[in-house]
């Protein structure tokens, strides 16, 4: 059985993942790290735990946060001393499978809602409250989130390992345990949600400190980045360019532009 | 002395970009924060990662892809601030973090020989691979500090040539633009991405 203490040692190893990220088989060594203390207590001679190290030694590579929901299952068929092929067949299948499901939720959506959240807590405590220091509206704006991020993410390693050992040696393995397909469109929503008040809230700020001041040429140009940002973002992302394309093309127009400043 | 100190902790806080942790305390509006609230430019400093931030997240780092290191680029950004004005300094800081993918994808490479110092350490029955993870981290720390150094030398001498009226307009002017490209790109990925879902 795998006690608490184990699950806890397990979370904290997962940790170090990608510690030795590398081209030729990925997170390997992290994920043998991970589930080392516990490949002891399955196998206690040395001979059979290093054949099994070496099994897992093997190309890996899934999404950091999502590795408690293959290694419960891995760790579970290795306890029962599975087939070596049905074990390795079945940790590929769902280190793909929850790849794709934890890439579409941390680093799409959930990272840009941290990011999103940072700004805006900023924002409101700089602006809104006005005994609340600048300083201290940072601090604020960068902790809460972070920390609210942090916690999730460690519950998502910690349940998964627990839903994983439960259902361990199955190719569907925890993958109902939560409704992935609901929770990445509810957040593709609040991303979009809070994307637009982010614009709107930028559009309105910078308003307020420039387009409010300075001469009449320097105000028609400030008025006209905005069109002029958005029609070369627009522009470029019809070729799939990458940001840096409409950022060297507004650099390049900015060198003309301050010509006539 | 303090701009070394500082490009440590900023190394030590980008373990948490890809090797340990992942709590997102290397994005830069965090990095950014930290490095200048030491350095004397809390605000400045949150407000450049910010828009770091809102640049790196255009990119998705999935499946082993490279993505410009916001760390880098905010550490580079905050430590030229007494050299430049902040427009400019973004935009160097977004050099030296768009250089550092090329030396990340290196690092991921050389770390290949791990693969062959832990097979060697198994058939040997030693299984503490804290060892490895330690100096893998230890590398990461190294490389890091270098490239930032170097990049801070050689940027601050490009900032200090560039510290005319004229940049200090254009940077300011593209740096605007760069604000709204951000958000346009923003706006139009999740527009997809709702599109897509419904």
């Amino acid at each position: 059985m795998i006690s608490f203490k184990d699950k806890i040692i397990l979370v904290f190893r997962s940790f170090f993942l990608q510690s030795v990220f590398n081209y030729q088989s990925f997170q390997n060594i992290g994920f043998v790290f991970t589930i080392m203390p516990f490949l002891k207590k399955i196998f206690k001679d040395n001979e059979s735990l290093k054949k099994s190290v070496k099994r897992h030694l093997e190309i890996f590579n899934t999404q950091p946060y999502m590795v408690g929901f293959v290694a419960g299952n891995v760790l579970k068929m290795e306890s029962e001393k599975r087939d070596e092929k049905e074990i390795k067949n079945i940790k590929q299948a769902l280190a793909c499978a929850y790849a794709s499901i934890g890439d579409r939720i941390f680093w799409s959506r959930l990272r840009v809602i941290v990011g999103e959240f940072t700004f805006f807590i900023f924002v409101i405590l700089h602006l809104c409250c006005y005994k609340t220091g600048t300083v201290e509206s940072v601090m604020v704006a960068i902790f809460v989130p972070t920390i609210f991020y942090s916690f999730y993410t460690v519950y998502i390693r910690y349940v998964g390992l627990d839903y994983s050992w439960k259902c361990g040696g199955t190719r569907n393995c925890a993958l109902d345990s939560f409704n992935w397909n609901k929770m990445i469109r509810m957040m593709s929503r609040v991303s979009f949600f809070l994307t637009i008040i982010l614009f709107i809230m930028t559009i309105f700020l910078y308003g307020f400190f420039y387009i409010d001041y300075g001469s009449k040429k320097e105000v028609l140009i400030y008025i006209l980045i905005l069109p002029i940002a958005f029609y070369i973002q627009r522009y470029f992302r019809r070729d799939k360019k990458n940001i840096f394309y409409p950022i060297s093309a507004m650099i390049l127009i900015s060198i003309v532009m301050g010509l006539f400043l | 002395m303090k701009e070394i100190f500082l490009v440590i902790l900023a190394g030590l806080l980008n373990l948490d970009n890809v090797s340990a942790f992942q709590f997102l305390v290397s994005r830069p509006s965090f990095a950014g924060a930290v490095i200048g609230y030491l350095s004397g430019y809390p605000v400045q400093g949150f407000l450049i990662g910010m828009l770091l931030e809102l640049v790196i997240l255009d990119f998705t780092p999935v499946g082993g892809v490279t993505i410009p290191n916001g760390t880098v680029a905010v550490i580079v950004s905050v430590l030229l601030l007494p050299k430049t004005n902040p427009y400019l300094a973004f935009f160097l800081g977004l050099i030296a973090g768009e250089g550092y993918s090329y030396v990340e994808k290196y690092l991921r490479g050389f770390r290949n020989r791990f693969n062959s110092i832990c097979e060697n350490m198994i058939e040997r029955y030693d299984f503490n691979l804290w060892k490895v993870i330690t100096l893998s981290m230890i590398l990461d720390v190294i490389v890091f500090s270098i490239y930032s150094i170097i990049s801070i030398y050689i940027l601050s001498f490009v900032a200090i040539k560039l510290n005319t009226d004229y940049v200090f307009k254009v940077s300011k002017i593209a740096l605007i633009g760069t604000v709204f490209i951000t958000l346009t790109s923003l706006y139009f990925k999740f527009k997809t991405q709702v599109g897509k879902n419904d």
